[in-house]
């Protein structure tokens, strides 16, 4: 097969009947002004809830680690992992669990080492690039400090952001991402609470392969 | 109001004549002149229907020969105006003179509830008609000419009459024309939950504006021997002292 | 998928018998619309579909531009573009791709297109061990069925006929109960997504202007498939692509509503490469197969060309009276429902799949609720016509002498008020006989009306008559 001469033959054909292109080929951007930022957040909370996962404010870093070892002492996790995301490195997780019986690994460096502990840990903390008011969305722009298995592999997802970063929908997270201009990451993950299923007898299956816990720490 | 012409569809014609008349009766009462032009025979949709585009296309062109000098034409059925003013336009896409034409009949079909209402501004037609009915919405009727308001409306105000809920009215009856005919165990299951409905409904009369409807939901009726009665609004709307036939 | 498109009417026949189908049909499609209707709330309804099928008509018509720039900026981001005319081409291609790079065990998203050319069976075949990871995928997969629904492709199962099917394949123990069912799937397949080193995924939109590609999903599996392995293939349809970045969001909100009656699925994965330098997961290479098979064909019709607009979401088969009737099974192929009644004759020639466009009452729900601006009953009509001149392109058979000459006699009639009104009188005259009771018992051609339902007798004088003669009276 050569794909070269495929493409030839294919776009020819379609060529034929188009005469094009007619679209201009540049994003609308559309930004929504945060009013209330305490309204957004029970938005974003109730939104969150209802996808069966949870959301939680707190006032600063010292609240939002009470908060995390909080949820891990609610199902007994012996071992996380963290990301290497800003926020995270900031918070002082592994001081924090100093002398208790559970394992924070560091961010990976090799490949291998990394899938292995996203794979093992009981629960993976994130930072998240924005989250989104009106679906009860974190939104994560992978890149080396932030990767994909971190969030999908644990069974529990705790994700750490600053309140400023919680727009009210997706239209404006986008315009902050801005594909127009801005050079796009290798990917970006839209979570909305705990994987799910409802494939078999549409009876609704939560942890499906994804995590089954999600609980988003929002500090301000 | 001149210039009405009147077009009855092939099934009322040789099925149900008595909904032509009904229709006739209204007309007069809101003193309508009409014309009912004797060469009429049908508007082609059973050739549509049948994929024969090029049968379709001459009796388009006949259709429109006999119908274009009229400032409005008027069907009780939605089907029929639907191909009037849609299927023609697609038949004859291809002949700028013809499609000309067409474009002109195809501005001046009313189905007949959609012409009482948004042509004649009548919410009333003034006979009287006793009895509980629900209003079924005829697939064409509803989708393809895109009309709800104008029927209830005037069934509202039928004096007498008490217009109450059916369930999925919007849902179709299982005609589909050929449909019916060529594969009729699938067929029988969508008009048998159409009938359901109607059962269960707060109703004893079926209304709705389709003749093709009507002959499939009667039939189901009547080979099961269950009660309840389908109308044509034609009929609804000329009261229940009936019409001459 | 091997195609069963011919066996239409038996199939419908076997479906309809079918309990568990029937009880699920009466459940979901009527759920589904609901949830749908709710989740369009705050979307504003009407503008917003008007806006997607804008958008999609819009990049249909612009296609090979959209085509051309979409490859330009994957390519630039480092993925490779790959072009099949067919699905050999693309199995062949995949295949040898898999052997190259040593792959061994395969871990698949749910892809139309790839049921299509029978990938996974071409994969199998070749000794790479490999599994598709949506449940629902997984279950047929397994029980060796066609899908049920787009989405759900398992929900008529019961329960217990998963609970064996697992026990039987995977070895899970037996249980009532759905959760731990799915729990089992998990663990079975995440060693799987751990070990894997091919990941193969479908793509929902992709992006002309940034050579992005939109994945949405509930489970989590095709994050995984598209996060470990060291190699992702992604198989799109030519039709797949949307102009802007934007369009694709657009897009996005009207599938997840239109399939789930979501207002964003659980995980919505876009990607825009293969992983960066320095990145620890995400795959070294992402290709991009961009196939055709057909739909370059479909695209020169301009009546048909409006298929090629669809997003797959599933919404047409959840509001077709057909559909609610006879069950995913019975369309015989990849795709069901009126995007099936249109799309399986389209792929597989008119003639092995006539009867997906005849048992159609054209009643136009699909139409209305299709986000994407698809002319499904216009398509429907068409279909009608080509069989009727024997369209060749397609694949279409002309009906038999018999009928077309009924048709010609039939069309005749209607064009000569003396004639018409000669068959009215002859019909009268030959159906007399079969009159009883003001029923009229047989009519040669018609007897599959009688079947289920009673039709009167024809009118003893028409409108026509009936009026003229009160007219002369006057």
């Amino acid at each position: 097969m050569n794909t070269l001469k495929n493409r030839d033959e294919i776009l020819k054909k379609l060529r034929i009947c188009s005469s094009g292109p007619e679209a201009d080929l540049s994003s609308e951007l559309i930004r929504t002004p945060v009013e209330d930022i305490s309204a957004q957040y029970e938005a974003f909370r109730q939104n969150l809830v209802v996808a069966a996962g949870n959301a939680h404010r707190v006032e600063s870093n010292n609240e939002a680690l009470q908060k995390i070892d909080e949820i891990l002492t609610g199902f007994n996790a012996s071992s996380i992992a963290l990301s290497g995301d800003e926020v995270i490195s900031s918070l002082g997780v592994r001081a924090y669990f100093q002398g208790r019986k559970i394992v924070v690994r560091d961010l990976a460096k090799s490949i291998d080492e990394h899938r292995n502990i996203s794979f093992t840990v009981d629960a993976g903390i994130t930072g998240a690039d924005y989250a989104i008011a009106d679906t009860g969305t974190v939104v994560i722009v992978h890149n080396r400090n932030n990767p994909r298995l971190i969030s999908l592999a644990p069974p529990a997802h705790i994700v750490i952001l600053p309140i400023h970063k919680l727009l009210p929908d997706i239209d404006t997270v986008i315009a902050e991402i801005n594909p127009v201009t801005g050079e796009l990451p290798s990917a970006i993950s839209l979570i909305t609470g705990p994987s799910m299923t409802g494939d078999i007898a549409l009876q609704a299956t939560y942890g499906m392969h994804g995590p089954e816990v999600v609980e988003v720490i929002i500090v301000g | 109001m001149k210039g009405v012409a009147l077009f009855v569809p092939c099934l009322i014609d040789q099925f149900l004549p008595e909904i032509g008349f009904a229709v006739v009766k209204v007309l007069q009462k809101l003193g309508v002149e009409f014309t009912y032009d004797q060469r009429q025979t049908c508007c082609g949709q059973p050739l549509v229907n049948a994929g024969d585009s090029a049968g379709a296309r001459r009796v388009a062109k006949r259709f429109i020969s006999i119908f274009e000098k009229s400032d409005y034409i008027v069907a009780p059925s939605g089907s029929c105006i639907h191909t009037v003013k849609e299927q023609y336009l697609r038949l004859l896409a291809d002949d700028p003179k013809w499609y000309q034409r067409a474009e002109k009949v195809s501005e001046r079909a009313y189905e007949f509830t959609q012409f009482l209402v948004q042509v004649l501004g009548v919410e009333e037609v003034g006979y009287r008609y006793e009895g509980k009915a629900c209003y079924h919405e005829s697939c064409s009727i509803l989708r393809q000419l895109g009309i709800s308001d104008e029927p209830k409306q005037l069934l509202n105000n039928v004096a007498g009459l008490e217009m109450n809920p059916l369930k999925d009215a919007d849902i179709c009856c299982g005609f589909g024309g050929e449909f019916a005919i060529n594969y009729p165990y699938i067929s029988e299951e969508i008009v048998r939950e159409k009938v359901k409905n109607f059962q269960d409904a707060d109703a004893d009369i079926l209304v709705l504006g389709e003749p093709g409807c009507l002959l499939n939901i009667r039939g189901y009726l009547t080979r099961h021997g269950m009660s309840g009665q389908v109308r044509h609004i034609a009929e609804i709307l000329a009261g229940q002292e009936g019409v001459q036939a | 998928m091997k195609p069963q498109t011919e066996k239409f009417k038996e199939l419908a026949r076997e479906n309809m018998s079918d309990g568990t189908q029937r009880a699920m049909l009466k459940l979901f499609p009527p759920l589904l619309k609901q949830l749908r209707d709710a989740s369009f709330q705050d979307l504003g309804e009407e503008a917003a579909m008007e806006k997607g099928r804008r958008i999609r008509e819009d990049a249909v018509r612009d296609l090979p531009y959209l085509l051309e720039r979409f490859e330009d900026e994957v390519t630039k981001a480092g993925a490779k573009v790959v072009w099949a005319r067919d699905g050999k081409e693309a199995n062949d291609f995949i295949l040898s791709l898999a052997k190259e790079k040593g792959c061994r065990i395969c871990v698949k998203g749910k892809s139309m297109v790839s049921e299509e050319i029978s990938l996974r069976e071409a994969l199998v075949e070749s000794g790479i061990e490999t599994y598709e990871t949506d449940l629902g995928e997984f279950i047929i997969q397994l029980a060796e069925r066609p899908p049920f629904h787009i989405v759900g492709p398992a929900i008529n199962m019961t329960v217990k006929e998963v609970s064996d099917l697992f026990h039987e394949k995977i070895g899970s123990p037996e249980t009532e109960d759905a959760n731990e069912l799915g729990g089992y799937a998990r663990q079975f397949l995440r060693d799987k997504f751990q070990n894997a080193d091919l990941g193969i995924t479908g793509v929902n939109i992709a992006v002309a202007e940034t050579g992005s590609i939109f994945l949405v999903e509930n489970e989590g599996n095709i994050r995984y498939s598209t996060s470990g392995p060291k190699v992702h293939v992604a198989l799109m349809g030519i039709e797949k692509v949307v102009a802007t970045f934007t369009d694709a969001v657009h897009m996005l909100k009207l599938l997840t509503r239109s399939c789930m009656g979501m207002a964003i699925t659980k995980y919505v994965s876009v990607i825009n490469g293969p992983r960066k330098k320095g990145e620890n997961d995400g795959p070294e290479e992402l290709y991009i197969v961009i196939l055709d098979n057909g739909r370059s064909r479909i695209y020169a019709d301009e009546m048909l060309r409006s298929s090629l607009q669809c997003i797959k979401c599933g919404l047409c088969s959840g509001v077709c009276p057909i559909y609610a009737t006879v069950g995913g099974y019975t369309y015989g192929w990849v795709y069901s429902g009126p995007i099936g009644a249109v799309l399986n004759p389209l792929l597989l020639g008119l003639d092995r799949a006539r009867d997906l466009y005849h048992a159609t009452t054209l009643c136009g729900a699909c139409n209305r609720y299709c986000p994407a601006g698809v002319d499904l009953r216009g398509i429907l009509l068409d279909l009608r016509a080509k069989e009727m001149t024997g369209n060749k392109t397609f694949g279409a058979k002309r009906p038999s002498l018999f009928h077309r000459l009924f048709i010609r006699f039939w069309s005749w009639a209607l064009l000569s008020t003396f004639l018409y009104n000669m068959g009215s009188i002859a019909a009268r005259v030959l159906t007399a006989p079969f009159v009883r009771g003001g029923k009229l018992l047989w009519m040669p051609g018609f007897s599959g009306w009688m079947k289920a339902r009673d039709l009167p007798r024809f009118a003893p004088k028409t409108f026509h008559r009936l009026f003229a003669q009160m007219n002369e009276q006057r």
